[in-house]
């Protein structure tokens, strides 16, 4: 490993160009890029190792749109190569059309969204709207708590989607600014460790000269079913995978990425704080804090939203009575006016156990609002007080 | 834990810094993270940066609200904002030459001061104008906070810096001035008040959102200008504001215009239908369509608008003589009862006008027009002497004895002398005279004018009222170089008026009764030092041409014969500077001093000499206005206007006009042609449109209407972006700097 301080931006620019060149001896990586403030550190970084000869065989495709630079992606997957790109906010809706299009053509491309709120008004600061709009559509999510965790799960997804068990992309998501353009040490993957831990990528379905063939025509609605259905099954094989990459990582980098929930000083908990992304740090140490004053509080940190990893999610809050879950998004006119996101998969995911436990949902970080230890201490005094749930509470207007 | 803030603007450096800041005490083994509270990246606005280390990993995720310490990257920042959140006894940093002392206001806290700028610019780090400060900020900053200097030498080399990094962070490592720790406490600490939450079910949150007062980036501010000037205006040999008076009648208010016009003219009645209207001719509206009809709507003004009270506070007792009631005098006298002063002007002919009475035949400019803004002067208290010609030194001399000063306004009245033709042969001057007077003049059926000019035309159309059955005008140039303004040429030959070019009278013979002028063929040679091409005659080719009248219209010149020996003359003209004479109580005004010939000038002329014989009476300068910027068409939006057709007053018929002397040009109908004014470099307030250009495009809706004509720009939300300048139509915006500190 490079220890090295970098921003999470730079951090995705090297290691997505590492783990591309790590497929030098199959078909080679490239990436098509269009730039989009926050995101523009990353496609930088890799222009740049691109020019200094970084990547041996591949190539980087410079478009005129988001839509293009997922095009270029597709072709590359299409043809074996180990594709890659990045944005955020707006220029991922732009590029909806190919997003869906990717996972539905079963392509382990893999992509880092710096979460950014969408607009208009326009506002550059962090918010999860954009990745969450493409959330049912076939792509595994991650949501990275630092740099470090961003940089193994460059590693991780591509060693996930490329499964043949799996054959699906993945979106890597930061939140804006707070990681994609803050320093922090980091511990970089060099080439050999890149090398060691990614197989050559190995697409069954590739294109090849010598077996002609059409992709994504016309097709009848029982085949399109069943496509649709043998995604949702494969998407089960996620979680094995996901062990398997974990495994695999520590024998090579001795650490162990994270579950794809994972909890802290939940065993005891009677109230368990469910976080994503940055937010999750400030939450740990408010826990931190009310630990130290006897109040028994844990946290659950919510990674991986796709597939949504139920059982494992379950296991964590078992013995909690109560679930505070903190969401930056928002769904508009949700029902019970509950509308942060992941509060309403956990709702779901509990079925018929949420009887008997009380989630609460709260809004936190909307357009970039800075989350702040004070909001966090306010949300854990609520849910400790509170009875009943009542609709999503928000925070720092 | 040390927690550093940084303020700077953007383009400095300010997050570069951070990020050195953080390599440094990274390379000294600690835990950092740096970042930057980004905004509109947009160079020139206040940025904040972060540098966080620790002995222990940061999981930070918030911006910094109780910095330990403050690097000030620019002294124009300082002020109480800075100082939000900050811990006591904190360092300042700050990039200025001066000592820390200088930094009273901030007691309480441990001043640091750095020249970083200059180090920046010895060590040639960045440009001249935006030197790169961040390394040789580090430097100081490790002297400060003890760290060892190789840590810097690190991080530069790590960085890929250049090597004249580590010369200039080593300066400022060796030369930044520590201050003491001042007793007492920070006078400058900001009273925060509380935010206003909005209806919030989870209260007790601070506003934590990124600040974005735009108005608090700019260097830079628009402003409606009042420095430029429009063609017309530059034109306008009598000063008029042309274009206010335009904007003033486009408004409907023809009294306002009138007010306009009079601040710089006593007759615009008068001017407005005899004035060659220059304005016109580099009118800015051409490029869109056509030019302004001014002299029509000037004409408006001057008789639909209502004339204020005219009578100004006599306050001046210094006794001032004029000589001649043209409108030299006439507009010399009205300038200096403005003043304040009650001059005299004595006149040699029964009634006061000079040329325009004199000169100008009734069809052109109706006397009652005249007559009105005579004794509109006169009501200011001008006195006119008619019938008092001065003819001898010895007259001059006692007038010069009596008054305090003396303005000589006598015109050029006399024709050039031409001897042949007997009772035949007359000057057009003292023909047009004639005819004013009501004096019977008989032409006969065929009259010949000789001459180019003004005089020329209007004794060719009066004698065609007076019934002559050929009227020939012959010139010895040709058209384009005729001096009589253009209109009534072709408005002379339209009534019948014939042209004879290229011939010059040679002498006048007479054969069986019958006068005839023998004409000398002309050709035209090279453009003289008057700019009109010189002529020359063709050897032996001569023609004869039939007259009953020959009226002569060669030129005038003056007649004054009592200043011989008191003041300086060249070429029959009194030589002036500033409308003063060699000698210093004589002033003059008028052709007498420019040949000029034209009305708007001798009006322009007689203001000059007013202001002058006012500052030589109270002994003060001369009022020096700063020649002002012309705006040209290429410098304005034009295409914000739909072209619209020039609109053009009604005239008599052809046959009317030969039969009587009424006025040929009936006047326009409304003040509509006001409205295509273009009001060139001067805010009108888009008149006419709902909203201002500036207004539509102001990205932070700063600008508003305050009235018709005129709009506010709210500095407190500007952020200086000039796209208001951009876009003005009529160029009629500026920026200046805007300087908050001691240097930006």
């Amino acid at each position: 490993m490079i220890k090295q301080l970098c921003t999470a931006n730079y951090a995705g620019g090297w290691t997505f160009s590492i783990c591309g060149n790590a497929n030098r001896n199959a078909r080679g990586c490239g990436a098509g890029i269009y730039p989009i403030t926050p995101q523009t550190e990353v496609v930088e970084t890799m222009v740049d190792l691109y020019n200094k000869g970084l990547i041996k065989k591949g190539r980087i495709f410079h478009v005129e749109s988001e839509h293009s630079a997922l095009a270029a992606c597709i072709g590359m997957s299409m043809e074996g190569a180990r594709a890659f790109t990045a944005t955020s906010s707006n220029g991922a809706l732009y590029m909806a059309e190919n997003i869906v299009c990717s996972a539905l053509l079963r392509l382990p491309i893999v992509m880092q969204i710096v979460n950014r709120t969408l607009g208009p008004e326009w506002n550059i600061w962090a918010e999860q709207g954009e990745s969450l709009l493409f959330r049912d559509w076939g792509w595994i999510q991650i949501y990275c708590e630092d740099n470090q965790e961003f940089v193994d799960h460059i590693l991780m997804a591509f060693y996930i989607s490329e499964n043949h068990k799996v054959l699906l992309p993945s979106m890597l998501c930061v939140d804006a600014f707070i990681l994609s353009h803050t320093l922090m040490p980091v511990l970089l993957p060099t080439q050999e460790e890149a090398d060691q831990y990614l197989p050559s990528l190995d697409l069954p379905h590739r294109l090849k000269v010598e077996n002609p063939c059409t992709v994504g025509g016309l097709s009848a609605p029982r085949i399109t079913a069943s496509h649709r259905y043998q995604m949702e099954a494969d998407f089960a094989n996620v979680f094995p995978v996901y062990r398997e990459a974990q495994d695999h990582f520590e024998k090579i980098f001795h650490r162990r990425p994270t579950d794809p929930v994972s909890g802290y000083c939940v065993e005891d908990a009677e109230v368990i704080v469910v976080a994503s992304a940055t937010v999750a740090s400030t939450v740990r140490k408010a826990v931190d804090k009310f630990r130290a004053q006897g109040k028994k509080v844990g946290l659950l940190k919510f990674k991986m939203l796709r597939p949504f990893p139920t059982e494992l999610f379950l296991s964590v809050v078992k013995n909690a009575d109560k679930i505070a879950v903190i969401d930056r998004n928002f769904a508009l006119g949700a029902p019970q006016k509950v509308g942060g996101i992941f509060c309403q998969d956990i709702v779901a995911a509990l079925g018929s156990v949420a009887s008997a436990k009380l989630v609460q949902s709260y809004i936190l970080g909307i357009g970039g609002l800075d989350v702040t230890g004070d909001q966090i201490d306010f949300v854990i005094n609520d849910i400790f007080s509170r009875s009943q749930p009542t609709q999503s509470l928000w925070g720092g207007l | 834990m040390i927690q550093f803030r940084i303020h700077g603007r953007g383009g400095q450096g300010g997050v570069t810094l951070a990020k050195v800041l953080a390599f440094m005490y990274w390379t000294e083994g600690k835990w950092v993270q740096a970042f930057g509270s980004y905004s509109a990246e947009r160079t020139g606005a206040p940025i904040l940066a972060f540098t966080v280390v620790d002995d222990e990993p940061i999981t930070n995720r918030n911006r910094i609200y109780y910095p330990d310490h403050l690097i000030i990257l620019d002294p124009t920042l300082l002020g109480p904002a800075i100082l939000e959140g900050l811990q006591p006894n904190a360092f300042i940093l700050i990039d200025c030459p001066h000592s820390p002392e200088r930094y009273v206001e901030f007691a309480g806290h441990r001043i640091v001061t750095v020249d970083a700028r200059n180090i920046a610019l010895l060590h040639k780090l960045g440009t001249k104008t935006l030197p790169i400060t961040n390394t040789a900020l580090a430097g100081a900053i490790a002297k400060v906070f003890g760290l060892h200097f190789s840590a810097l030498e690190k991080t530069i080399a790590a960085l890929e810096l250049p090597k004249t990094n580590i010369e200039a962070a080593r300066q400022a490592y060796e030369t930044v001035k520590i201050g003491k720790p001042t007793p007492g406490k920070c006078k400058l600490y900001p009273v925060l008040e509380p935010k206003e939450p909005v209806p919030s079910l989870i209260t007790g949150n601070k506003g934590t959102e990124p600040q974005l007062n735009v108005a608090d980036w700019k260097s830079q501010e628009p402003f409606f200008t009042s420095e430029r000037t429009a063609p017309c205006n530059t034109q306008c040999p009598a000063g008029n504001d042309v274009r206010g008076f335009l904007t003033a009648l486009a408004q409907g208010q023809p009294d306002k215009a009138l007010a306009i016009l009079r601040q710089t003219s006593p007759l615009p009645g008068s001017t407005s239908r005899v004035c060659p209207h220059p304005c016109e001719q580099f009118c800015n509206r051409k490029e869109i369509d056509e030019h302004i009809n001014i002299h029509e709507l000037e004409r408006l003004a001057a008789d639909r608008g209502k004339m204020s009270d005219p009578r100004p506070q006599a306050r001046r007792t210094e006794k001032i003589a004029i000589i001649g009631s043209g409108p030299a005098g006439l507009s010399c006298a009205y300038h200096l009862a403005r003043c304040g002063y009650q001059p005299i002007i004595f006149e040699a002919q029964p009634e006061p006008g000079g040329m325009l009475r004199n000169g100008i035949p009734e069809y052109r400019l109706p006397k009652d027009v005249l007559e009105r803004e005579i004794a509109f002067i006169k009501e200011m208290g001008v006195r006119i002497n008619c019938r008092s010609k001065i003819e001898t030194k010895g007259q001059f001399e006692k007038i010069l004895a009596e008054f305090d000063a003396v303005v000589l306004a006598l015109g050029l009245s006399e024709g050039i002398p031409f001897t042949q033709g007997g009772a035949h042969s007359m000057q057009g001057i003292d023909f047009l005279r004639k005819i004013r007077y009501g004096e019977r003049v008989e032409l006969g059926h065929k009259a010949v004018i000789v001459g180019g000019g003004n005089t020329a035309i209007d004794s060719a159309r009066t004698a065609l009222r007076l019934g002559t059955a050929l009227v020939t005008v012959v010139y010895r140039r040709d058209r384009a170089q005729m001096p009589a303004i253009p209109e009534e040429i072709d408005a002379s030959k339209t009534e019948g008026v014939v042209f004879k070019f290229l011939c010059a009278p040679h002498e006048v013979t007479t054969k069986n009764g019958k006068y005839f002028l023998k004409l000398q063929k002309m050709e035209l040679g090279d453009v003289d030092s008057s700019g009109r091409r010189s002529v020359r005659p063709v050897d032996s080719q001569f023609e004869d041409i039939e007259f009953s009248t020959l009226i002569m219209a060669t030129g005038q010149k003056a007649h004054m014969p009592f200043v011989d020996g008191i003041v300086e003359c060249k070429d029959g003209l009194i030589k002036t500077h500033a409308g003063q004479t060699t000698h210093p109580k004589i002033f003059a005004a008028g052709d007498v001093t420019t040949n000029e010939g034209t009305v708007t000038h001798a009006i322009g002329n007689g203001r000059l000499a007013a202001l002058s014989v006012d500052s030589y009476l109270q002994k003060t300068d001369l009022p020096r206005p700063l020649p002002k910027q012309m705006v040209e068409a290429s410098q304005m939006n034009l295409y914000y206007f739909n072209p619209s057709p020039r609109a053009q007053g009604q005239q008599q018929s052809r046959e009317a006009r030969t039969q009587t002397f009424a006025e040929v040009h009936l006047g326009l109908e409304n003040v509509n042609e006001a409205l295509r004014c273009l009001s060139c470099g001067m805010c009108n307030g888009c008149l006419g449109f709902e909203k201002g250009k500036c207004e539509l495009f102001c990205p932070e809706r700063t600008i508003h209407r305050l009235t018709a004509t005129e709009l506010n720009i709210n500095y407190q939300g500007c952020k200086g972006c000039l796209i208001c300048m951009e876009v003005c139509p009529r160029n009629a915006m500026d920026k200046r700097l805007v300087q908050k500190g001691e240097r930006l």
